[in-house]
């Protein structure tokens, strides 16, 4: 072993020395009633239904897609141009063409 | 009430009864007092363990009493501090002191082989903490909290992964690079020393 790594060594086993030397800190009793006041001003019931900030991620991304997909279908409906508006002017510009299109892939 | 085992007060406090978190603090809050001080400096604890048992609060529900509820406290307890020194490093927070020649004797003390045990003297601790504190620092929170974990609480690698929420593998690995970290800190520090004389 290099005479630098012995030093390096010695150090070591005096951190962990003065580690394990860790005085207690004393729990004070106004910091447990502070602490109990905090907890009372919470939801009475912890078994509260999570908001959706506080929900795991998979149904944080679940209600965003399904969110999306309400606010798409509602402007689809409020600005025409979803698949109904899309067949009609279809019909209008074409209505063999949309007929027979309609056979073929109903 | 003091006879009541943890899982029975739990379901106490889940079925309504929040004032009988009160026994819960009272049980564990000197247990939290010293894993906390033991990762986070001496003017946080207060604060951190508040934050602890509110977080334990809140994730009651979870709770599932497959392992004792001191183990799971301490889980949390453990990941509070680690998220601590997370949030510190990446706000680039954590304080960079530098080492006086009161930190420079404490080295010359340690490695002169008459005094082997003189560094266990209290008079030196503080020395010791602030040397120890400042390597610390100087790594990184991952980093720390292995070394804290493993090499200074001499917890294994099962405990220290299950603790951190890490692989076996990751930890091990973690742990190899860590300690070298510290080891090439505690080198520059014998350069410190060199240069002091």
């Amino acid at each position: 072993m290099k005479p630098q790594d012995e030093k390096v060594d010695k150090i070591e086993k005096a951190l962990k020395s003065a580690y394990r030397k860790n005085d207690r800190i004393r729990v004070k009793p106004e910091w447990e009633s502070e602490l109990m006041y905090h907890i009372l001003s919470l939801p009475a019931n912890p078994l509260r239904t999570y908001t959706l900030w506080e929900a795991p991620a998979v149904w944080r991304t679940a209600t965003a897609v399904g969110i999306s997909a309400l606010i798409m279908l509602l402007f689809t409906f409020v600005n025409n141009i979803g698949p109904e508006y899309e067949a009609a002017r279809l019909m209008l510009e074409d209505p063999s063409g949309f007929t027979f299109a309609q056979l073929l892939f109903p | 009430m003091g006879d009541q085992n943890d899982d029975e007060i739990i379901q106490s406090i889940l079925s309504g009864n929040t004032d009988e978190f009160e026994v819960i603090l009272k049980r564990y809050d000197q247990y939290v007092f010293n894993i906390i001080a033991k990762h986070l400096p001496r003017e946080m604890v207060e604060e951190a363990a508040h934050e602890v048992f509110i977080r334990v609060y809140k994730a009651l529900p979870s709770y599932r009493a497959e392992a004792p509820f001191k183990y799971w406290l301490s889980k949390i307890a453990e990941r509070y501090c680690y998220d601590y020194w997370r949030e510190k490093y990446k706000a680039k927070e954590v304080p960079m002191a530098s080492l006086t020649d009161d930190h420079s004797q404490w080295v010359e003390s340690v490695l002169s082989d008459q005094s082997q045990k003189h560094f266990e003297k209290e008079e030196l601790l503080r020395e010791s903490k602030e040397v120890l504190q400042w390597a610390l620092n100087k790594l990184t929170a991952e980093d720390r909290m292995v070394i804290t974990l493993l090499y200074l609480e001499e917890l294994s690698v099962k405990e220290t992964a299950d603790l951190l929420g890490w692989s076996v593998v990751n930890v091990k690995v973690r742990a190899h690079r860590s300690r070298k970290k510290l080891r090439k800190i505690i080198s520059s520090l014998l350069g410190q020393e060199g240069g002091h004389q």
